[in-house]
């Protein structure tokens, strides 16, 4: 068993195989070796670690990714991975956007590969068929372009 | 913990993941979100499809997703282009297909065969035509909001071999979809100031549509479509081109050879009435007849297997600033065996003689005949300042021609204009040039002279004894220039060679004539005292053995050594101080010949005892070999050393 403690203080002990999912956590544990010291996880908050742990127990029996795919994929192999996703995993990301950054941040943090892989699939997703506007308004994205810039854009929709 | 709740707050590499994995379209839509996505998401978009981003001004297309033309004019939002090559391809199209499709539908262009057929049902029989369709029109959004593109070229080829190899039952009204959007291109690439414009292929889409219709005995159907009011290759209405190159057919063919017409046409009227009757042209009731593109063109090439009516197109040109032309047609499309009149050759050249610099002309056409030369000077004769022609005034022909690359007998009608008036020429007799073109300026800065083997369709092997006709005028051309003015240059004169035997016999033919019979070719090559440089090019990756090569500085050493009129006339004699001052010759070059054996040719050269006088050896206009620096000096050098050793 492995003690871990958010931001928030608030305690968990989570069995060491579902923790060492975490290559943070796992190469704490390997450097401080057998201890009941608790390991403070100091970017993450209770709230979001709720939905990391729910990830990990549900993926804790899957194949590790292989070292090798963090170096090799190619960008279009890492789009044509982009649609593979599970029922359960396509649940478990319909969440409000902000948790769902908060979850990218998380397991960006925590160095849980498979998590953060997930969670950009879902980002990718909610981008999907949304027109410009609309990707505007959900990331709150400044629309930076000048007058005549943006005029090129809008003219040429309307002439296509 | 702050909440990201902006895209761009996320860490980069995070983003990056995230962008990664979105499809084509959302990294379009992305782009159009501010300029940080412009960017970000482009890249990205470029990395997927292995290409570069046209931020520096160049866009380039080969294998692409559909979306590619609107990532590009997304990043040209911030970019200008400079310069458009684009590659129709049909073989790949849908975007959303990737992985094993995307590279079973792509053309590899390395062999000549398709490694897969993409997945027709999908696809549709109208798949190609519908993706070129798209291609164009995509295309023509690009060019529409990003003018100007200075220099855009236009390939048709891989969609000719896509069509070529798959005999797809096509879709007529697609086949002219092509052509109506293309022209459409045309038109806005031409308005939106293009300065250079190539265009390559295509003949094979006009051929399928054709037949097919032909087939199904439609044709009809086909022509009152492309003849139809619709169907308006228009001309633009400004130009800033000044380059042209087509290398394709279906702009010498109905029905766009009249918009190739039309486009090169000035103020002149009358090749409308050499229309057809029957055919009732879009351009026949054209209000406006002069063409923006026959002032502001300078550089024009002209390349086709075939053509169909060739000299209503060579008739209509009048391009008033013509400065570099090429023509290169293969045999006539609808009479076979017919080829260009060279009467309508002749009167070409003298509309554009005046401002012409580089001349090339390949063309099938017939031989040159007094005719041809009457229609020289008729035709000179209108263009205004050259009242002169008939007058006892010698008048001043091709004054600016630097460089001249055409056939043998071409080449010989040419020289002959200004000095026919010499004594008696037979050969300049037989073109029959009454008038007096032997101005002192006539030619004046004629530089370089190519002659080429007409290979038309009679002949199976080149037969150089051609060359040996063309000797006599050009020495004799030199010898009137250097007598004029003897600032003129001395021209060089290159060979093309087509194959290997036949050239080593022609080489060979000159050294056994030994000694020489008055006329042969051995004194036409003694004569060529003005010519600086004499050179040897390949025209298709052939080499010459090593004993060609070998017997090559023998050949050499005849060129201009007229006045060793000694019985036996051997290379050894004309080696001697009173004959070198006599030849011209300094330089040789050699051009893409494969395997050429460099250092053993120059030191042939250099240790030739009659070519003392040549100085330099070029090879594949990159390479200069000084000869006395790099070779006789040290030759020199070393039998210097002998020599002291020896004291």
């Amino acid at each position: 068993m492995v003690i871990l403690i958010t931001s928030d203080n608030v305690k968990y002990v989570v069995e060491k195989d579902v923790a060492e999912l975490s290559v943070l956590v796992k190469n704490m544990l390997e450097d401080i070796g057998p201890s009941d010291e608790p390991i403070p996880l100091h970017n993450v908050t209770s709230t979001v670690f709720n939905k990391v742990l729910e990830y990990c127990i549900y993926h804790r029996n899957d194949p590790p990714p292989s070292d090798d795919d963090e170096g090799c994929a190619s960008p279009l192999h890492k789009y044509l991975a982009s649609h593979i996703c599970s029922e359960w995993d396509q649940r478990f990301f319909d969440v409000d956007q902000a948790l769902l950054f908060d979850i990218i941040l998380a397991a960006n943090y925590l160095d849980i590969k498979t998590l953060l892989d997930d969670a950009c699939k879902a980002v990718a997703h909610l981008i999907q068929g949304k027109s410009t506007e609309e990707i505007r308004g959900i990331f709150n994205i400044v629309n930076d372009f000048t007058p005549e810039e943006e005029a090129r854009v809008k003219k040429e929709n309307v002439s296509s | 913990m702050t909440l990201p709740s902006t895209l761009d707050s996320l860490p980069t590499e995070v983003l990056l993941l995230i962008l990664d994995f979105c499809n084509f379209s959302s990294l379009i839509t992305l782009a159009q979100t501010c300029k940080y996505f412009n960017q970000t998401a482009l890249d990205v978009f470029y990395r997927r499809c292995k290409a570069k981003p046209p931020r520096k001004g160049w866009l380039g297309g080969y294998l692409h997703p559909k979306e590619k033309l609107d990532a590009a004019r997304l990043s040209l939002q911030l970019y200008p282009l400079r310069k458009l090559t684009w590659s129709f391809n049909p073989g790949y199209s849908n975007s959303e297909v990737m992985g094993g499709d995307f590279c079973k539908a792509m053309w590899m262009d390395s062999d000549h065969s398709i490694p897969c057929l993409p997945d027709w049902e999908k696809w549709g029989i109208t798949g190609p035509f519908q993706a070129t369709l798209d291609e164009i029109q995509a295309l023509r959004r690009v060019v529409m909001h990003y003018p100007p593109i200075h220099e855009v070229q236009l390939n048709f080829t891989l969609f000719d071999r896509w069509l070529r190899h798959l005999r797809l039952p096509e879709s007529m009204k697609m086949g002219y979809g092509i052509w109506q959007s293309f022209f459409e291109l045309l038109k806005e690439l031409l308005d939106g100031g293009c300065r250079e414009l190539h265009i390559r292929g295509g003949g094979q889409v006009m051929e399928t549509l054709f037949s097919a219709a032909g087939e199904r005995g439609e044709l009809d159907v086909l022509e009152g479509l492309f003849f139809s009011s619709d169907f308006r290759p228009c001309i633009p209405a400004e130009s800033k081109l000044t380059r042209l190159v087509i290398a394709s057919e279906i702009f010498f063919q109905p029905p766009f050879l009249e918009w190739t017409t039309r486009l090169f046409s000035s103020h002149d009227t009358r090749f409308l009435s050499s229309f057809p009757t029957k055919v009732s042209t879009p351009f026949k009731n054209a209000s406006h007849l002069y063409s923006p593109v026959s002032s502001t063109l300078t550089s024009l090439s002209l390349s086709a297997a075939t053509s169909s009516d060739p000299e209503r197109l060579l008739n209509a040109l009048n391009l008033s600033n013509l400065v570099d032309f090429s023509l290169k047609l293969g045999k006539c499309h609808t009479t076979g065996a017919h080829r260009i009149a060279f009467e309508d050759l002749a009167s070409f050249l003298a509309r554009h003689e005046k401002k012409l610099e580089n001349l090339t002309i390949l063309g099938a056409c017939s031989s040159p005949t007094a005719a041809a030369s009457h229609n020289f000077r008729s035709s000179l004769k209108q263009t205004e300042l050259r009242q002169s022609v008939d007058s006892r005034e010698a008048a001043c022909i091709f004054q600016k021609l630097e460089k001249a690359l055409t056939y043998p007998l071409i080449m010989t009608w040419l020289l002959s204009l200004p000095i026919c008036t010499q004594p008696s020429p037979p050969l300049a007799e037989s073109f029959d040039v009454p008038s007096n073109f032997a101005h002192e300026e006539s030619f004046g800065h004629l530089k370089s002279m190519e002659l080429v083997l007409d290979l038309g369709m009679v002949q199976t092997f080149p037969i150089y004894s051609a060359f040996d006709e063309v000797l006599p005028v050009i020495s004799r051309f030199c010898e009137w220039r250097a007598s004029n003015s003897s600032k003129a240059p001395k021209p060089e004169l290159v060979f093309q060679f087509e194959d290997e035997s036949e050239a080593h016999q022609w080489f060979e033919g000159y050294l056994l004539n030994n000694p020489p019979t008055e006329p042969s070719p051995v004194s036409a090559l003694r004569e060529l005292k003005y010519i600086s440089t004499i050179g040897f090019a390949a025209s298709c990756d052939i080499s010459f053995a090593n004993e060609t090569f070998a017997i090559i500085p023998d050949w050499l050493a005849l060129v201009g050594t007229s006045a060793r009129s000694g019985p036996d006339g051997s290379f050894l004699e004309s080696g001697t101080s009173a004959s070198t001052t006599l030849s011209s010759l300094q330089q040789i070059k050699i051009v893409d010949f494969v395997d050429f054996p460099l250092e053993d040719f120059a030191r042939r050269i250099a240790e030739h005892p009659g070519l003392k006088h040549v100085k330099w050896l070029e090879v594949n206009s990159i390479r200069t070999i000084d000869l006395d620096r790099e070779w006789r000096r040290k030759m020199g050098s070393q039998s210097d050393s002998e020599a002291v050793r020896r004291a």
